[in-house]
Order: C-alpha cells, then sequence, then structure tokens
C-alpha cells in the first residue's frame, strides 16, 4: 500500500467518522442518563461531558453476538454499539480511557482503534434491556468466544458491567 | 569372507535395532513431553482463565457491596423519608443482589468438595434477597415501611455472606494448591522426560557418532580397497573385463586397452558381442548369454582357464586364455573375465613342436643315412669278396693265394665294420625281440674262438677257454646275441693284444636268492695293453677308441663294445670292466639264462652238413642272351650244370624229358611266358612236376609276384641277378651251400660296375662281343621305337621292347638306364594317360647317357668294341 493511498483511507475514515455526528450533533438525551463520556472528547451535550441514554447509545449503530460468559449460564445475545462507534460519537482525541461502574469498579483501558469485533456497550441481552440486577443497563463484553484473544485476564477484567461513566484521557 | 560377512550383518542388524528402539523411545518421550506441555499449558490457562477471575476480588467485592448495601439501609432507616436515601438503596440493592447472582453463578467456583453447600448458602442469600425485591421495586412509601423487615434480613445475610465468602476463599486456596501441586507433579515428570529424552538424544548421538565413524573407516577402507583393485587392475597382465548379464562392458583396464586395441572409453557401455567376439562366435555367445539370463545357466563361468579366440579392434583373431568369475553385488550379477593373449605362447609351442620335429626327423634321417651308407658299401663289398672266392677257384699260386687271404681278411675286417654300424643303427631304430633257443655254450664259445684264431695269430696271440665249475646241457637265451657280444669282446681282446694270451672263462652262477634266475657269466681276459683309469668309463660309449699314445694304433669302428653293451641291456644283462694299463683287462658279462637238459645244436649241424652238396644240374629259361651268358658264369663257377631254355615251349619240352634239381625261369618271353610254362610243367605229372621253380624277372609287380606264386612258383629273383641274392635262394631251394654268412645277405642291389666285374670272369673279346650285341641292340630297339607311331596300337609292341631292353640294362649294372626303364615299363603297363612320346625320348636321352658310360668302361679295360 503506497503513503497516498493510506493517507487517503485515514482521511475517508475521518469523514465517515465525523459526517452522522456532525449530522446529529448531540442532541440532549430524552430518557435516563446510562452513560456519561467525560476528558478529551469534542462532542458534548452538557457542559463538557456528552451524555447517553439507552436510544441514543442504541441509534450509533449496533453490533449483535453470541457468546458464553463466566459469569452467566447458557450463551447468550448480546446487542450494542462498539465502543469504538461511541468514542467516535464523542469525537475521543485518544483510545485511552478509564471506565467506572455503578459499584464504583473502575478500569483502565486502551479501547484500541479497531471496530468489531472487539468491545462492545451492550444495551440488550437476549433481546430484553438489562437491569441492574442482571448487570445493567451498560455492560461492557467482548466476543469471547470468538477469538482466544478474548480470554486473557485483561479482557476479563476490561468487561465492566453495570458501566456508567467513560473518561477519555488526554 | 561368508562368516564374516553374516557376522557383520548381525552386528548391523543389533545395531540397528538398538537404532529402531531409541528412535521408538525418543519418539514416545517426544509425544509425552508434548502431551504434558499440552497439558501443563491448559492447566496454565486454566489458572489464568477460570481461576483468575479475581476470585478474590470477586468474594471481597461481595463483601464490600453487601456492606455498602447495608450502609444504605441503615441511612434510609435513619432518614426515611428522604427520596434520595431510597433511591441509593435501591441501587445498592440492586448492586448486591447482581453480585450475589454473579457469584453465584461463577463457573468452577463449586466443583470442589464442599461446592455444593457454598453454593446452597448463595441460595439461601438470594431467597432472602428475591424476598425483599417487592418492597425494593415498590413504591417509596411501601419501601420505607418495610425498610425494618429489610433489616432484619439484613442481619442473616450478613451472617451468610461472611460464612459463605471465608469457606468460599479457604476452598479457593484449597484448590490453587491442587492445582499447584498438579502442576509441580507436571513439570517434574516434565523435567524427568526431558533429562530421559536428553540422555536418549545423547546415547543417540553418541551412537550416530560411532557410526558415523564406523562408516568413515569403512568408507576409507573401501576406498583403499578400491583403489587396490584398481591399482590392481591397471597393472594386471591380464585384460580384465567387466560385463553385466546383457554383455556391457562395465570395466576395461589397462591391459585389455593393449591387447585389444580399444581405449576404455571407447568400449565401456558398448556391448561385448560386437567389441572383441570374432564374427563367427557372435551367434553362439549370444545364445549362450540368452540362455544365463533365461536360466542362469553358464557354460564357461568358474571352469578354469579355457582357450577361445578374440578379436582386436584392428579385426586381427588372436588366441586367448579367459577364465570368468561371477560376482554379485547390489542383486546385480556381473562377470569379471580375465583374459591373456596367448599369441606368442601359441607361436612358441609351434616352434617348439616344430623344432622337435625337425630334430627327430635329423635322428632319423642320420639313421637312415647311416643305415643306407652302411648298405651301399657292403653290397660292393660283398661283390668283392665273392669274387675272391671266384678267383680263389681258379688256377692260383701260392704268391697269389696268399694275396687273396689278405684281401679277404682285409675284406672281412671292413664288412664287419660296416655290420656293427648297421647292427648299431637297427638296435637304435628298432626294439626287436629275443630269440630265445636252448644251445649248449661251451660249443658257441668254441666257435667264435675258432673264428678269431686266424685274427689272434696273426697279433702272436693264444686262445684260451675255461669252463669253471660244472658244465651244463644247454642253457636258453639268443644264441645269435650272445655269439656277437663274445665276437665281440673276443676280437677287440685280440686287436689290443700283441703276443699275448686271451682267455674266455664262462661259468654258471647260481642265483642267491629264491626267486633270483641263474646268470651266465663271460670272463674275457687279456694280456694286452690296458685302459687307463680316465677311459675307462667311456669304453662303452659308441665311436671310442683308445687314445692314440698308446702302444699301436688300433684300427676300428669304436662301435664295436657300444653294440655289446646295447646288446647286453637288451638281454637284462650286466657288462662290466676292470683293467690295468700294461696288465691287461678283463671284461665280464652276466647274462640271465634258464639251465635246460637238452639243446638244438645236433639239428642245426646236421642240416648245415647236409647242404654241402656238388654242383646241381639247372634249367636256365631266358630269351636274352646276354642275360643267359651273365648268369650261365655265375652258376657254372659255382660248379652247377647249365641247360638252357630260350622259351616257355622250349623248357616245357625239355623238362619233360629230363630232371633238374631246379628251374630258373623268366617271365617275359615271346611264344610261351614264364608263368604259362610254369603252369604246364606243374600240370605235366612229368619228372620236373615238383622241382622248385625261381621266378626270374626284371620288373615285377607285387600283385604279379601272388600269380606266380599261383602259378607254382616256389621263389622269386630280382633282375639283376646278383650271386648273393642266387645262392641264397638256390641254397634255400636245393641245399646249396654257401660261402657266406647268410644273416649278411639280403636286399643286395646292383654291383656297382657288372662291366668291369664281367671283365675279370670273361675273356676280353667275349665281353666286347656281348657288349658290343647289347649296344647294337639297344641302339636299333630306339631306332625301331622313334619310327612307330606312339600310340595305342603300339603300346604292346613298346612295352615289350622297354622290358626286354632293361632286362639287359639290369644285367650290365646300368642302374640309372634300367630304373628309368623300369619306370616307363611301370607307366606302361599301368596308366592309361600315360605319355608315351615324352617317356620314348626321356628313355632315349637317358640311353646315350648309359651308352657313353658304357664306352668309357671299356676304354678303361683297353678292350675295344668289334664293329
Amino acid at each position: 500500500m503506497s503513503f497516498m493511498d493510506f493517507m487517503g483511507k485515514t482521511f475517508a475514515i475521518a469523514a465517515l467518522g465525523l459526517a452522522p455526528a456532525m449530522a446529529n450533533a448531540l442532541d440532549a438525551p430524552t430518557g435516563e442518563v446510562v452513560l456519561t463520556v467525560t476528558g478529551n472528547i469534542t462532542e458534548t451535550n452538557n457542559g463538557d461531558q456528552a451524555d447517553f441514554d439507552i436510544e441514543m447509545l442504541e441509534a450509533l449503530g449496533t453490533e449483535s453476538f453470541e457468546t458464553t460468559t463466566q459469569w452467566t449460564e447458557g450463551t447468550p445475545t448480546f446487542k450494542g454499539p462498539s465502543l469504538k462507534t461511541v468514542l467516535d460519537a464523542v469525537g475521543a482525541g485518544s483510545t485511552e480511557l478509564r471506565a467506572t461502574a455503578l459499584n464504583d469498579y473502575s478500569i483502565e483501558m486502551d479501547a484500541g482503534t479497531d471496530g468489531f469485533p472487539g468491545p462492545v456497550i451492550a444495551t440488550k441481552m437476549n433481546g430484553e434491556p438489562m437491569s441492574v440486577r442482571s448487570k445493567g443497563p451498560l455492560w461492557l463484553v467482548y466476543p469471547y468466544d470468538l477469538d482466544p484473544k478474548f480470554q486473557s485476564e485483561v479482557v476479563f477484567s476490561n468487561s465492566i458491567w453495570q458501566l456508567r461513566s467513560i473518561n477519555v484521557a488526554d | 569372507m561368508s562368516n564374516k560377512r553374516k557376522t557383520e550383518q548381525i552386528r548391523l542388524k543389533g545395531r540397528g535395532l538398538r537404532m529402531v528402539a531409541l528412535v521408538l523411545f525418543i519418539g514416545i518421550a517426544l509425544a509425552s513431553v508434548t502431551a504434558l506441555t499440552l497439558s501443563v499449558f491448559q492447566k496454565q490457562k486454566e489458572l489464568q482463565v477460570a481461576t483468575s477471575d479475581s476470585v478474590i476480588w470477586t468474594l471481597s467485592q461481595l463483601e464490600v457491596e453487601y456492606l455498602k448495601f447495608s450502609s444504605a439501609l441503615q441511612e434510609a432507616r435513619t432518614d426515611g423519608d428522604n427520596p434520595a436515601k431510597l433511591r441509593d438503596l435501591r441501587q445498592k440493592f440492586d448492586i448486591f443482589y447482581s453480585r450475589v447472582d454473579t457469584v453465584s453463578n461463577l463457573r468452577g467456583l463449586y466443583k470442589y468438595e464442599g461446592g455444593a453447600e457454598t453454593r446452597a448458602i448463595f441460595g439461601v442469600i438470594r431467597n432472602e434477597l428475591d424476598q425483599s425485591i417487592p418492597l425494593i421495586d415498590g413504591s417509596d412509601e411501601m419501601l420505607a415501611a418495610g425498610l425494618p423487615t429489610l433489616s432484619l434480613r439484613d442481619a442473616r445475610i450478613g451472617d451468610l455472606v461472611r460464612t459463605a465468602s471465608l469457606e468460599n476463599l479457604q476452598n479457593y486456596v484449597g484448590i490453587s494448591n491442587v492445582a499447584r501441586e498438579t502442576v509441580l507433579r507436571m513439570m517434574q515428570m516434565l523435567g524427568a522426560l526431558t533429562i530421559g529424552m536428553m540422555i536418549a538424544l545423547a546415547v543417540t548421538i553418541l551412537i550416530l557418532f560411532r557410526l558415523a565413524g564406523t562408516n568413515e573407516r569403512r568408507a576409507i577402507e573401501q576406498r583403499q580397497l578400491a583403489a587396490r583393485m584398481q591399482t590392481i587392475l591397471d597393472s594386471s597382465l591380464d585384460a580384465v573385463l567387466v560385463v553385466d548379464t546383457d554383455g556391457f562392458i562395465h570395466q576395461f583396464n589397462g591391459a585389455a586397452e593393449k591387447v585389444f586395441g580399444y581405449t576404455s572409453a571407447e568400449v565401456i557401455g558398448g556391448n561385448l558381442t560386437d567389441l572383441i567376439i570374432p564374427e563367427e562366435y557372435r551367434r553362439a555367445h549370444e545364445i549362450g548369454m540368452q540362455r544365463m539370463r533365461d536360466r542362469g545357466e553358464t557354460r564357461l563361468v568358474g571352469r578354469g582357464r579355457i582357450e577361445i579366440e578374440a578379436q582386436r579392434k584392428s579385426g586381427a583373431i588372436f588366441p586367448v586364455e579367459l577364465s570368468i568369475e561371477e560376482v554379485v553385488s547390489d542383486d546385480e550379477i556381473y562377470f569379471v573375465s580375465f583374459i591373456r593373449d596367448i599369441s606368442d605362447r601359441k607361436q612358441a609351442e609351434r616352434e617348439l613342436v616344430e623344432a622337435r620335429d625337425r630334430a627327430l626327423a635329423g635322428e632319423r634321417t642320420k639313421s637312415r643315412f647311416l643305415a643306407i651308407m652302411s648298405h651301399e658299401m657292403r653290397t660292393p663289398l660283398n661283390g668283392l669278396l665273392g669274387m675272391l672266392d671266384l678267383l680263389r677257384q681258379t688256377r692260383t699260386d701260392n704268391k697269389q693265394n696268399f694275396y687273396i687271404d689278405n684281401m679277404d681278411f682285409s675284406g672281412r675286417v671292413l664288412l664287419d665294420l660296416i655290420n656293427n654300424v648297421l647292427d648299431l643303427t637297427k638296435l637304435d631304430t628298432e626294439v626287436d625281440g629275443l630269440n630265445n633257443s636252448s644251445f649248449d655254450p661251451e660249443r658257441l664259445i668254441q666257435e667264435v674262438l675258432a673264428s678269431q684264431l686266424a685274427l689272434a695269430r696273426k697279433n702272436d696271440n693264444q686262445l684260451h677257454y675255461e669252463w669253471v665249475g660244472d658244465p651244463v646241457k644247454g642253457v636258453l637265451s639268443d644264441r645269435a646275441r650272445l655269439r656277437q657280444i663274445l665276437l665281440n669282446l673276443v676280437n677287440n681282446a685280440i686287436k689290443f693284444t700283441e703276443n699275448g694270451e686271451i682267455t674266455v672263462e664262462a661259468e654258471i652262477l647260481d642265483p642267491l636268492t629264491m626267486d633270483g634266475r641263474p646268470e651266465l657269466e663271460l670272463r674275457i681276459l687279456d694280456t694286452g695293453c690296458g685302459i687307463p683309469e680316465s677311459d675307462i668309463d667311456r669304453v662303452f660309449d659308441d665311436f671310442e677308441t683308445v687314445d692314440a699314445n698308446y702302444d699301436r694304433a688300433v684300427e676300428g669302428s669304436g662301435l664295436g663294445l657300444g653294440i655289446v653293451r646295447r646288446l647286453v641291456q637288451m638281454m637284462g644283462g650286466k657288462i662290466g670292466v676292470e683293467s690295468e694299463v700294461d696288465e691287461g683287462s678283463l671284461f665280464w658279462v652276466r647274462l640271465p639264462i634258464v639251465k635246460t637238459e637238452t639243446n638244438d645244436d645236433t639239428a642245426q649241424f646236421a642240416a648245415l652238413a647236409n647242404t654241402v652238396k656238388a654242383g646241381a644240374n639247372l634249367l636256365m629259361v631266358e630269351d636274352n642272351e646276354i642275360n643267359r651268358r651273365v648268369l650261365r658264369e655265375m652258376l657254372e663257377a659255382q660248379g652247377h650244370t647249365v641247360a638252357e631254355a630260350h622259351n616257355g615251349l622250349e623248357a616245357v619240352e625239355k623238362t619233360s624229358i629230363d630232371l633238374y634239381d631246379a628251374i630258373l625261369m623268366d617271365i617275359s618271353m615271346p611264344g610261351m611266358d614264364g608263368v604259362t610254362a610254369t603252369k604246364h610243367i606243374r600240370a605235366s605229372g612229368g619228372p620236373n612236376a615238383h622241382s622248385p621253380i625261381i621266378a626270374v624277372t626284371a620288373h615285377a609287380m607285387p600283385e604279379e609276384l601272388q600269380s606266380f606264386i599261383d602259378a607254382g612258383m616256389n621263389a622269386v629273383l630280382n633282375k639283376p641277378v646278383v650271386r648273393n641274392e642266387l645262392t641264397k635262394t638256390l641254397n634255400q631251394w636245393i641245399g646249396e651251400d654257401d660261402s657266406f654268412d647268410p644273416d649278411h645277405v639280403e636286399e643286395a642291389e646292383p654291383e656297382e660296375n657288372v662291366i668291369k666285374s664281367l671283365a675279370r670272369d670273361l675273356p676280353p673279346e667275349d665281353l666286347a662281343g656281348l657288349v658290343g650285341r647289347f649296344i647294337t641292340e639297344t641302339d636299333g630297339v630306339f631306332v625301331e621305337m622313334a619310327a612307330m607311331p606312339h600310340d595305342e596300337e603300339h603300346r604292346a609292341e613298346i612295352t615289350s621292347m622297354v622290358h626286354k631292353t632293361a632286362g639287359s640294362a639290369g644285367s650290365f649294372g646300368l642302374s640309372d638306364f634300367h630304373h628309368d626303364l623300369a619306370a616307363a615299363q611301370t607307366g606302361l603297363k599301368t596308366d592309361p594317360d600315360f605319355d608315351i612320346s615324352a617317356s620314348v625320348s626321356h628313355l632315349n636321352r637317358s640311353w646315350q647317357i648309359a651308352r657313353e658310360e658304357v664306352v668309357k668302361t671299356l676304354d678303361d679295360l683297353q678292350i675295344t668294341l668289334e664293329h
């Protein structure tokens, strides 16, 4: 691949990534806020932070996949926008981020530059919204069964359930 | 070789088995290690994945979240109307609930012993929480009202959480230990296996190292062997070819290049058949090769050296010696042929054989030469001695008699010499059987001594004889040979003794052992000059005569003792000599004999006595006047009465009237021939029906001879008639005595110059007339023959003329002319294609030569021909 091709592709991705954000801007959430993104972001709707309700997240475009997890019985189907989609939506300036759960569980992670298959912010399990009792309403899950690379210690600890906020590092 | 190879194979097989075992072991070990490693990884993964989800964290989080919930409950109770507190309580409840739900579902956490109980505890906790859900999910009022109930439950949940947490933790630690131990054991096994494998690898390396060493050594040996083989092949004097079963040449050494003229590069890969097998053998060779390929049958392989022919590059065929051996390598069969060019050897063999043949031929030629020479000398000598006999019967005075005696003596010495040479060659060329008879040895000795008396007297020697021991009546031995032995020895003694004594002693030596034979010992002692010690070993060698330095030179051939030695050896006896110079010599002979009680001597002597007969009454039938005259001379000289008949008819007439002691009958005569006349005489029943009839013919074919005998003739005399032959034959048929030793009368040939011999018997004018008539007649015959046509019509006539002339020519001893005439006669009689003209002109030339010879002889005799 030539340098010009590479540059062309990079611009194209940037254009595509920005286009929907510019079109919808970031509307104010109409439902209960389930995710707050702060830090090194360009798109906001509540001061310097971006708030999302379920509807907004699902509107970003969702991925759907089946996988077993060590925390659930059977093979549930997860559905939700990929982490990358969300980060793109807020114009994240970095892939380094800190995610925090309702129970104050917190992790630092590198979201990486790839989209799906990769971390997904699930809004539905088996087609149903998830309650806090069942690790909802948001659960950062990976398609564990798809690739052994999603079965590492790091991935498991990144699988933060009851996700509430994301802070993008500078 | 094969044993060694077998041992090698066994060793290799053992080594192979060991290698297989090692490889198997390493394989198993490798599989085990792999399996173990995989297990360890698996275990490791398990530890990483299943139990790594921070169980401890989860458990502690369980307690934390319980405490947060409990604390939120406490807050709500103290400030029961605050909806924020209630909301917080609800959230903390949900989080705790979620945690309990998570922990109770945690995969693998309950698989250990007592896990079920722990799980049951979580079930109870869950149940308590589920009971609280209606309150939590209800209105704020309901929740506020239910807060005491929640507190009660909370106390129970707190205990349960504590218990479950502790128990869980304890169990988890146990699981971890078990897992660690398992991993440790696996690691240990892995270590042990790795060490085992290392050892096995080390052993393998060691074995491989040794194998490599052995192989290298073997390779070096192989290379050296190959190099040595190559050197042997290169330096081999024999051509060496290695050929496969299809006849393709694989090796061709330097000698082969020289022998066949091809370079190795030219023939390697080529076919034997086309290159070195001569054209004519190629088919046979191909058939042989095919047979070998089909049935493994080989005819030349391993058969040692075979001589065959091969072909060079130039196409030249040459003899070779070949040997082929079979070599089996890598299941392929090769033939190694060693080929030697034996052209030179064959050539040498041929030359050797030729040289041997030449040498043998030379030896035979020498013997024949000696025999012929002696024979040729003996014949005229016999004539000489015969003439002396005739001379003695003419009127001679004492002085003449003395000369005659001396001449006779010399002649006989010469004859003896010649006879000795003849005997010697005969002894060398023939293996005569012994002719044994019983005789009185004393009489034989006396006879011999008597014959030597004159010679002894000449040298003033005295002869003595003594029989030692008991006399015998007779002995069985070869009398003639013994006689010659004794004669030669006595003769020898006399020659070397002058004015001395010669004594012959005889004695029968009885055998010393039971199986021995009695021997007759003869000792001949003389008082002669003796033999020097240096010469004594040579006396029995041929042609040895004593050194001329001694007293007097003795004439002789030096053959006498050589003959004696041969004869003694033939008779199985021994001979020896002892001698002292100037004292004398003693020759002794020992011959094995058989003593007999009788002997045949008497009869022999009686027979001899009876042969003495006065002149016989003979009839001579002959048409040729010259022949008649010559024959008459001979017969009358011996005291016979001769009647004549000129042809067969006259003979028949004469024989019907008078009795003759014998009839000499010519064969070819005008009118009635001799054979017809003989038949008439025999058939007539007249006085001569049983008289001996002797054919006298110039030239008789062997088949004709048989017809003579069939007609009733008793003997055949060849023309020209010679005295000895005549005498011998007459003696045989009419008991006529003869003055010659019959042993020495045989195969006499024409005397050298008959005309000169006739000149002694006939008055010159008679001889002149006789010869003159012969010349005139023969000239006439050639004129007549030249005048008539030489065709078949005249063949018989010409034959008859040739025959007549041949008789006359023989009578005058013209041997060359006679020979030519005889040959012409044979041709005329037997060869239908005979060239008569050529023969006639050849005979004419031959006659001119003979004629000059005759005239010259007459000139020498100073006889003038009457014309």
